[in-house]
């Protein structure tokens, strides 16, 4: 036997060796700093009150509403369906793998949009995709699709259109539905008639 | 040495190949950059609140002239231009990590002086100040508010209402009272839309004698 043969066989073993401890020695799964700066001026990060609003109306099931606000808020008043997840427990409970599957749009949000930015920031950092910001929190919310104000008269079309999209979602959140069926519900109009008497009426 | 025998050219080139393949691995994936802090220690401190700057308290620093703070706007350079709190150096937040910014950032950190980061809103700086607070830049501060808040809103703390405007985290109003209140005015009207609505045309009596005429 070639004695290079045998050289060969134990690099190839320590190199086997090495190849086992190697994975171990550092973690790459986190996204990078730069890699997290390019995420952020990525827009598509944020979604907006209406497209939140139009999901829930249309009962989306890959919509998946996170809640980062503190326990008493949530339960004081949320979005319908939502989960709560304070900030605290953000990390915790691996909350991301139980609760989503692979299509699923996670939407975070808060009264404004810093609570569910910083959240959003630590679950990225943690390399989870499919999680949006709902732009503006709940603040915008209510200015939106809550009580959304009318537009000029001189709007254009797509403005007017979007205020009716809102006016039709402030009806839905508020449990208005019933305002849909008084059209359609059917009215019963009893009509009393006259009992004629047998005496030869009037007339010339 | 003789490379002519085929065995030992082949050895030459499995040992070159195996190089190649172990250089690769120890370059591969490398950041250049690397986080100081856990995920769950940046937490921590995000809930602590330490590490952010109050506009009325800003304007304190400005105007006494305070050592130990820098300013840094993370806006565009064409924002900067048009204005910018005074003292501010721009910095836009894509040339963030760029190798001269890094270098200045460890001079500040060494020398123990506060940095301020802003951008238009709060939201626009929160990012970039999270990613310098993972990578261990503790001095680091973001104004709440925003240059927004600070070119427009009042910043003399007794002219302050009670929630300033710089707290967005802050319910605008009161959400429970407003379903509530909403919600019932809505109930009503369906409410009485649901009653059948029986419509009874009343008709003028005919009396059984004869009338009128000609």
């Amino acid at each position: 036997m070639n004695k290079a043969y045998y050289i060969l066989a134990v690099f190839l073993l320590l190199l086997g060796i090495g190849l086992v401890i190697l994975p171990d020695r550092e973690h790459y799964d986190e996204a990078s700093p730069r890699e997290l700066l390019s995420d952020l001026r990525n827009p598509s990060r944020f979604i907006s009150t209406d497209k939140v609003a139009e999901m829930i109306i249309d009962q989306d099931p890959t919509l998946l509403l996170v809640d980062v606000r503190d326990m008493y808020d949530f339960l004081d008043y949320s979005l319908p369906g939502a989960h709560s997840i304070p900030l605290e427990e953000i990390l915790m409970y691996n909350w991301v793998d139980s609760l989503s599957y692979d299509r699923s749009k996670i939407v975070l949000f808060s009264n404004s949009d810093i609570l569910a930015d910083q959240a959003w920031i630590l679950l990225k950092r943690e390399n989870h995709n499919n999680i949006h910001i709902m732009k503006g929190g709940l603040n915008c919310w209510f200015e939106t699709i809550i009580q959304p104000s009318p537009p000029a008269e001189t709007s254009a079309d797509e403005e007017i259109d979007l205020y009716q999209f809102r006016k039709g979602a402030s009806i839905y959140f508020l449990g208005g539905t019933a305002a849909v069926e008084q059209e359609t519900g059917s009215q019963t109009v009893v009509v009393k008639r006259k009992n004629k008497t047998k005496v030869v009426e009037g007339g010339c | 040495m003789e490379f002519k025998h085929p065995n030992r050219s082949f050895v030459a080139f499995v040992v070159i190949f195996i190089l190649v393949i172990v250089i690769g691995l120890l370059t591969i994936n490398k950041p250049d950059l690397k986080y100081q802090r856990t995920t769950d220690e940046t937490l921590v401190h995000l809930i602590l609140n330490e590490d952010e700057m109050y506009p009325e308290d800003l304007v304190g620093i400005i105007e006494m002239e305070e050592p130990g703070y820098a300013i840094i706007d993370l806006r565009s350079p064409y924002e900067f231009i048009k204005g910018h709190i005074r003292g501010a150096v721009n910095i836009p937040t894509n040339s963030l990590l760029d190798k001269e910014n890094l270098k200045e950032f460890k001079r500040y950190a060494s020398d123990s002086i506060a940095v301020i980061l802003y951008g238009q809103t709060q939201l626009e700086a929160n990012g970039p100040w999270m990613i310098l607070k993972q990578m261990g830049f503790d001095n680091f501060k973001v104004l709440l508010g925003g240059y927004h808040y600070f070119s427009t809103g009042p910043l003399d703390f007794y002219d302050m209402p009670e929630v300033p405007e710089y707290l967005v985290e802050e319910p605008a109003c009161d959400y429970y009272g407003i379903m509530e209140e909403l919600g019932n005015v809505t109930n009503e009207e369906t409410e009485a839309a649901d009653q059948p609505q029986v419509v009874m045309p009343v008709r003028k009596k005919k009396e059984s004698v004869v009338e009128g005429g000609c």
